[in-house]
């Protein structure tokens, strides 16, 4: 019964694309060039950034081998067969937190970008709607729904990268050079702290079995992860040639801060106009982790209805972003669910393969 | 059936939602109540290093106004605290989004740090950091409450000012963002230079540039020397005179390619820069101006200008080298080429010492209708 609801809900690969880009693009690229260039990359943030893509890539290929090994169920029907009823609830339990999380974050931290540059006056709360409520519209909608809005949104907000070439004219190369002069580990650190502005990937392991054409999803998500890593290295690129190093660490934003020098006579602070086209992007980010917890909630749950899992998931993630403090305590949290994704995606495909294989050799 | 209803109620939801959210599209704004702050200035007192005159310029609206600019002053500490109490005498509420231009007077400048100064005008993602620059020789006060009656409201005369002077060749503009790049970059080998302006009678003029080590200032160049460094760093194309017994020439580049080399040589810091200049002349008068159709009249005349322009260049680099002020960024390509060098010396005491060799190439491409 399920299945046959699946396949009406079914997304193409070429849709994979855009799903991954759009959810792996939403935050993290505002700090990504003060973050790489903090953790130890300095002006070579752009070789963390490369590395960052490499590890990412390395995890969809994992992922959608264990994926391809169980095409009709997703991570929470398989956790359980292979690692058994309790640590397969348990696994499920906290992939479902982790993606509550990463969609209560993403979305406040949005919240915060916004109230700092344009909405100074709007609460907190209702900049969290913002996000939100087009995102349960959109998942009640169903995941066909989500994949073309997912598409369209990359497709009408790719132009925003063109907005860069003027502070990128503005810059000076020598801000970058010398090239390759941080050391390999803080080049490794770099990568590793990027890791909230990669994530995203690992919603494959939920939206695995609704893809059409299961042979391309490895290709599928390498083009998506690629046009991520492509947006992400010219942005660091820019903001390298922009900034005087002894500033970044200044820069709460570099990415808004290098719009601030793009002024028109009949346009001034395009960063706020940037800005609302972000806030599309923003919305597939959080609505693809809403969809991930609320999904989550109805396999784990045994839910009758997906509808009423999502409406469910709704006050929970908006009352969970509103537990951090203030924009420090959300940078840290953010960092954290960052990290957590980057193990997840690593260790949920190697201990599940290697259990599985475990099992296999065993019978044998 | 149900699927229209609830149909009906999400639509009902949303519009409600939209109508909340769009409370601002009946909220005015009556311009005659804005004041918006074009230009401000600070200036020094000379009995407290920690105070400050700081004045602001905002246009006047309103139609039986006898002034065409409002110019409020006040002393205090801080940018911010100067902008409070310009909202509780002026009447209005006042905003800083369309900031154009911010004038310092030279003592402010020398007294040092700029960016701190300026916090309030970077923290505020409102304020205009493309806000232009200025340093001023006499007061910013006396230049912003002058009404310069044949020329436009102050604000938009020295943004004109800066801007078609841009346009010329004749200034390079220095605006709050590309100073606070500039000035972080001290230690990484490459200083501001901010141009600075003089009250004439009934006008501004452009009177050279203020030399800055971080964001302090630490001496100036002339008009004849802020001209050269123009040429020199390729960030402008001013005319040049060349005076030849009683010829006088007006040289204006057509094209700057210029190449700055790091290298060490012996122990010493050594940069050679090479200066290509294609240039138009524009005047070419006295007894004993050459014929600039005669080939060998004209290469003679390029390899002397050369000679000129060469002696002038390193006589402006020289002064740069003096007041260890390094707005050409040498140590910057000098770190790019020799970063663990770099890394290892201080930059500030090997600037100075540093052997500049300079080689001009003039090719005279036009001289006009003119023999």
């Amino acid at each position: 019964m399920i299945q046959q609801q699946q396949k009406q809900h079914q997304i193409t690969s070429f849709q994979l694309i855009f799903i991954v880009a759009g959810i792996q693009i939403g935050v993290g690229i505002l700090s990504l060039y003060r973050v790489t260039f903090e953790a130890g990359a300095g002006t070579d943030a752009w070789m963390g950034v490369l590395l960052a893509w490499f590890i990412a890539q390395i995890a969809i290929f994992l992922i959608v081998h264990l994926c391809s090994i169980f095409p009709e169920d997703s991570l929470i029907d398989y956790s359980s067969k292979i690692l058994g009823r309790v640590l397969g609830w348990l696994l499920s339990f906290t992939v479902l937190g982790y993606f509550l999380g990463a969609a209560a974050i993403i979305s406040r931290t949005f919240a915060e970008v916004l109230q700092v540059w344009t909405l100074q006056k709007t609460p907190i709360p209702v900049l969290i709607s913002l996000t939100l409520i087009p995102s349960l519209y959109l998942i009640l909608l169903g995941i066909k729904a989500f994949a073309r809005f997912a598409m369209v949104i990359l497709l009408l907000t790719w132009w925003l990268l063109l907005t860069l070439v003027i502070p990128l004219k503005q810059g000076d190369i020598l801000n970058m050079l010398p090239i390759g002069h941080a050391p390999l580990p803080g080049i490794i650190s770099a990568a590793l702290a990027t890791s909230l502005a990669m994530i995203g990937y690992e919603l494959i392991l939920l939206f695995y079995p609704f893809i059409d054409r299961k042979r391309d999803v490895l290709l599928s998500a390498s083009i998506g992860n690629g046009l991520t890593g492509l947006a992400y290295i010219f942005n660091v690129v820019t903001a390298a040639i922009f900034f005087s190093p002894a500033d970044v660490p200044n820069q709460m934003w570099p990415s808004l801060q290098l719009l601030k020098v793009i002024q028109f006579s009949f346009l001034q602070r395009v960063e706020s106009i940037v800005l609302s086209f972000w806030l599309l992007l923003v919305v597939v980010t959080v609505a693809g982790y809403y969809w991930a917890s609320a999904f989550s909630l109805y396999k784990l749950i045994n839910m009758k209805s997906f509808k009423l899992s999502a409406v469910v998931m709704a006050p929970i993630i908006f009352i969970v972003s509103l537990l951090p403090r203030d924009i420090n305590q959300v940078t840290d949290i953010g960092d954290k669910i960052g990290t957590a994704g980057l193990i997840l995606s690593f260790s949920i495909p190697i201990l599940l393969l290697t259990v599985r294989y475990l099992k296999k050799w065993r019978s044998k | 059936m149900r699927t229209s209803r609830m149909r009906f109620i999400t639509l009902n939801i949303f519009l409600i939602l939209t109508a909340l959210l769009q409370v601002g599209c009946w909220d005015t704004a009556i311009i005659e109540e804005k004041g918006f702050i074009l230009s401000a200035g600070i200036d020094a007192i000379e009995d407290d290093p920690e105070m400050y005159i700081f004045t602001m310029t905002a246009p006047v609206f309103v139609e039986l106004a006898t002034k065409r600019v409002e110019v409020l002053s006040t002393r205090a500490h801080s940018p911010l605290e100067a902008f409070v109490f310009f909202n509780k005498v002026g009447g209005r509420l006042y905003f800083a989004d369309l900031f154009q231009v911010l004038l310092i007077n030279e003592d402010v400048a020398i007294r040092g740090s700029l960016l701190t100064k300026f916090d309030f005008v970077y923290r505020d993602p409102k304020v205009s950091s493309l806000a232009y620059l200025l340093v001023s020789q006499g007061t910013a006060k006396e230049i912003l409450d002058t009404d310069f009656q044949d020329k436009n409201r102050i604000a938009i005369y020295l943004t004109n000012l800066i801007e078609e002077g841009a346009v010329g060749g004749l200034v390079h503009p220095v605006n709050l963002q590309s100073f606070r790049q500039a000035a972080m970059d001290s230690v990484h080998g490459r200083d501001p230079i901010v141009p600075m302006v003089r009250k004439l009678e009934n006008s501004i003029h452009i009177d050279g540039a203020a030399l800055f080590r971080g964001d302090t200032m630490v001496g100036k160049i002339n008009e004849n020397e802020y001209t050269h460094f123009l040429i020199l760093s390729g960030k402008g194309f001013p005319t040049v005179f060349y005076h030849r017994g009683e010829a006088t020439y007006g040289l204006r580049p057509q094209s700057i390619r210029n190449s700055i080399t790091p290298r060490i040589m012996d122990g010493n810091i050594v940069f050679d820069i090479k200066v290509n200049l294609a240039v138009n002349v524009d005047q070419s008068f006295g007894n004993t101006a050459s014929d600039l159709s005669n080939q060998k009249h004209k290469e003679n005349l390029e390899a002397e200008v050369a000679e000129f322009l060469k002696g002038e260049f390193l006589k402006t680099t020289k002064k740069l080298q003096e007041f260890n002020s390094d707005p050409l960024g040498l140590g910057k390509r000098f770190r790019a080429k020799y970063y663990r060098v770099f890394s290892e010396i201080d930059w500030r005491e090997y600037y100075p010492h540093a052997e500049i060799n300079i080689d001009v190439k003039v090719k005279f491409i036009s001289h006009g209708i003119i023999k």
